[in-house]
């Protein structure tokens, strides 16, 4: 249906290969899928485009010449939005949608062979459709136009356009940590949140090396934890979680094992004890199996 | 050969529907088809029916089995349901050493004979001073706004800042802030602010990277700054910890620290101790779950336990969840024929019938861990029918004739213990400093974010979670090693878990003594802690 509209109407749809991230199995009918089949013309120079979830401002500040959307050229978009205006004319019907965050015209063109009712004022609708600038006012060319069913389109419509402008940040910055997220989010409820981080030292001078405990790593890592040499070797081999002992950590026998010809077994257990009773380690599937509290 | 699939998937009312059926049409089935029963066979002959799935979902003649008598429900739920592997004891555990042996003693417990006196009926209450509210119902949770969370936690930490004044403030005007200031406010020299450690975007606590989140002001602004603790000689920290800190913020960017208070211990009870020597002490068991081991569902370690329970029975025997963890093997793998209801409600069946006749109260304590509880914390107690239990929620305060105790069954010094940083290293008694926090936070989940395997409710948190008061006793089962020890007039006893991956584990018996006059109630616990 959608691809038979789209070759008509609009002819915006070239090649296949819809590059959208977004599941679209939310019951919405918003499923990438159905745009995936290459349309009937296909294009020599195939474009990769994309069906960007946008809210009407952005739409509003997309350059008329470049409509680049965080680098990426929006081709076709979705918005959703109350009608506030409709004009209907014999060939098409131009409406005014408005989603609080702006308002923009919407033409649909008839089509001549399907009788189509204009929707009404007031409607909540979703629109696809494509980019246009006429007479120097940004419209959207609508593809196809449905009233709004289940009001949890809008949600997923929002949490659509949010996820989209994360993953497109993320593409940008990839390669650089890619912590965009995880920047995002950080601020909880302290409020205006200053959560980046200082990359400056504080001083913590003659303390030894406090982050001992905490930092992971390898060797001199746990000279903060005031352990003596035999505890630390011991520290450190149950510390290496090995993809065998995942859940059950190590045996007594192998560490008594690894530290051998360093530590002498009694020691072992000395260190064992000691540790468990200070909370560094503790004991799984048995008292005989121990895991690193940190790890 | 039936898989145990079959058995588990097919529904059980077809299943007595059907055997019915087969009896009083034809003969028995599983006559010529014992070499096709893996489960073993039960010795009254009504063994388990292996048939086609075609004759399971299309019985020849429902009218027939109307006005047959249908078998009781809990005869067909025993171990013959079970698959080979949950019902198969474990090897480990029956080969393990050192029954009942004491491994860590406490108080005068060597000249404890710990029998309870029969004439004597403690009772046992939820906590009714300090406005002390309990949780009695389930509530609603995923209901939280981050802006409520964010006022809940505020709140609370202007709470203590109150409490933390007459070392954090100057009152009299002699030289010191008289007030606390927010980290808006550009000021020169020094301040005295409250506000939370925060780990910033890593989930853990860096030496060179603590910041701190600010309290908020009146038109709920807060800020986030990084701390300078170079002039502070030792500190342990955890994120959600609250703190009052002195320092100077002259940029507006960086707290440095002259001195860190991190918290105030509750103030004592107010209620009377009733237990005199006339009545004699009063004898507790504590045992914390999970109570089988994690190669079965047989609860071998829980009803050793309880046998000697019953030999040598207490006044109040505590049992923390959870009963059926949601982390067992096969309850994660599904190998179980039969509800994870049915599996606790037997489990509760054993306890009281265990304890038939004895004067011991049960004390029932959920855990978020628990399959047959709510998955969120603070737990409401459990929903679940049968038996004459006390059944209260996690945590919960009690008061066993005068005497707080706390319970809690959720591990919340291990999860503390993976996030705390402390300088200088302390060599000696860790687990009493993460013991400490929890007094001194005034909260039995101070932590936050929460450990990634709990769902932690910050409104319900704020009214059930507090320490109103300094209780006589902790309990507090952990991962941790078991221990005893006394932190600021509160005995915390952590008796670690009754089943220990596929071995046994440790509980604890604990006696409360008249207290002498003039001492406190610390000298009059006696604990021991036992191997099952």
């Amino acid at each position: 249906m959608w691809s038979d509209q789209a070759a008509g109407g609009g002819g915006g749809s070239g090649g296949g290969g819809f590059n959208t991230s977004f599941g679209g199995d939310d019951g919405a009918g918003y499923g990438t899928q159905q745009f995936a089949s290459p349309g009937p013309e296909v294009k020599k120079n195939r474009r990769i485009e994309s069906v960007l979830p946008l809210t009407i401002n952005t739409v509003l500040e997309l350059d008329e010449n470049n409509q680049d959307y965080l680098g990426t050229q929006v081709n076709m978009m979705t918005v959703m939005g109350l009608i506030c205006e409709v004009d209907v004319t014999s060939t098409k019907v131009t409406y005014t949608l408005d989603d609080t965050t702006g308002a923009i015209k919407v033409i649909k063109w008839l089509d001549s062979e399907t009788e189509e009712e204009p929707l009404m004022e007031n409607t909540y609708c979703r629109v696809h459709g494509t980019f246009k600038t006429y007479q120097g006012a940004k419209q959207v060319l609508a593809l196809h136009l449905e009233p709004v069913t289940n009001l949890n389109w809008v949600t997923a419509h929002i949490l659509e356009v949010v996820h989209a402008a994360l993953q497109l940040q993320r593409l940008n910055t990839q390669g650089s940590g890619g912590g965009v997220g995880r920047g995002t989010f950080a601020g909880d409820s302290g409020g205006a949140g200053n959560s980046g981080m200082s990359n400056s030292m504080v001083g913590l001078g003659g303390m030894g090396n406090p982050s001992g405990d905490m930092g992971g790593g390898g060797g001199g890592a746990f000279a903060g934890m005031g352990l003596t040499a035999a505890q630390k070797s011991v520290f450190e081999v149950i510390r290496t979680v090995s993809d065998d002992c995942e859940d059950s950590g190590h045996s007594r026998e192998h560490i008594r094992a690894k530290v051998k010809g360093k530590v002498a077994p009694q020691q072992v257990d000395d260190a064992l004890f000691f540790l468990s009773s200070e909370g560094h380690i503790y004991t799984t599937v048995d008292e005989d199996h121990f895991r690193s509290t940190d790890g | 050969m039936a898989s145990p699939y079959f058995i588990n998937l097919a529904s059980f009312s077809f299943y007595h529907q059907r055997e019915d059926l087969h009896s009083s049409t034809r003969p028995r089935q599983q006559q010529h088809n014992d070499d096709h029963d893996p489960y073993g066979s039960d010795p009254s002959g009504t063994a388990v029916v292996v048939v086609t799935a075609k004759q399971a979902l299309t019985p020849k003649d429902k009218k027939k089995s109307i006005g047959k008598q249908v078998r009781s429900i809990s005869d067909q739920f025993h171990s013959a349901t079970l698959s080979p592997t949950v019902a198969s004891p474990s090897l480990k555990y029956a080969g393990r050493t050192n029954l009942g042996k004491s491994v860590v003693q406490y108080g005068a417990s060597d000249n404890t004979t710990w029998t309870a006196n029969p004439d004597f009926h403690p009772e046992v209450k939820m906590l009714k001073d300090f406005e002390y509210l309990p949780l009695t119902k389930a509530y609603k949770f995923m209901f939280e706004k981050a802006e409520t969370v964010g006022e809940v936690r505020n709140d609370l930490t202007l709470c203590l800042g109150d409490e933390m004044e007459d070392v954090m403030l100057d009152k009299e005007g002699e030289g010191g802030a008289e007030r606390y200031t927010t980290l808006i406010e550009e000021t020169e020299g020094m301040i005295s602010t409250l506000g939370r450690i925060h780990c910033g975007p890593s989930t853990r606590l860096e030496a060179d990277g603590i910041m701190f989140e600010g309290m908020m002001d009146s038109w709920r602004m807060g800020k986030v700054v990084p701390l300078d603790l170079s002039q502070v000689k030792g500190f342990s920290l955890f994120p959600g910890q609250i703190v009052g800190i002195k320092g100077t913020n002259s940029t507006g960017d960086k707290l440095h620290v002259q001195e860190l208070v991190d918290g105030k211990v509750p103030p004592e009870p107010s209620s009377p101790i009733t237990i005199t020597p006339g009545t004699g002490p009063v004898q507790l068991v504590v045992a914390g779950g999970p109570f089988t081991t994690t190669s079965n569902l047989l609860y071998e370690p829980l009803s050793d336990f309880l046998t000697t329970v019953r030999d040598n029975p207490p006044h109040v025997l505590i049992l923390l969840g959870p009963f059926l963890d949601a982390g067992h093997p096969l309850l994660v793998s599904n190998d179980l024929g039969e509800t994870h209801d049915t599996i606790f409600k037997r489990c509760l069946r054993i306890i009281a019938k265990a304890l038939e006749g004895t004067l011991t109260q049960v004390v029932l304590v959920p855990s978020s861990r628990d399959v047959c509880s709510s998955i969120v914390y603070p737990t409401p107690p459990y929903d679940v029918p049968g038996g004459n239990f006390i059944r209260v929620s996690d945590p919960a305060l009690l008061d066993i004739e005068g005497v707080v105790v706390a319970l809690t069954a959720t591990d919340i010094l291990f999860h503390i213990g993976k996030k705390e940083i402390s300088t200088p290293p302390q060599t000696r008694d860790r687990l009493g400093r993460l013991a400490h926090h929890i007094l001194k936070q005034r909260s039995f989940y101070p932590l936050y974010p929460a450990h990634e395997k709990m769902c932690v409710n910050s409104e319900k948190l704020d009214i059930y979670g507090q320490l109103p008061c300094k209780p006589h006793l902790f309990i507090l089962p952990s991962g941790l090693r078991y221990f005893v020890k006394e932190v600021e007039g509160c005995v915390m006893v952590n008796p670690e878990h009754l089943a220990k991956g596929l071995t046994g584990g440790t509980y604890a018996r604990i006696e409360l003594r008249p207290p002498a006059s003039g001492t406190g109630m610390t000298g009059a616990i006696n604990a021991d802690i036992l191997k099952v």
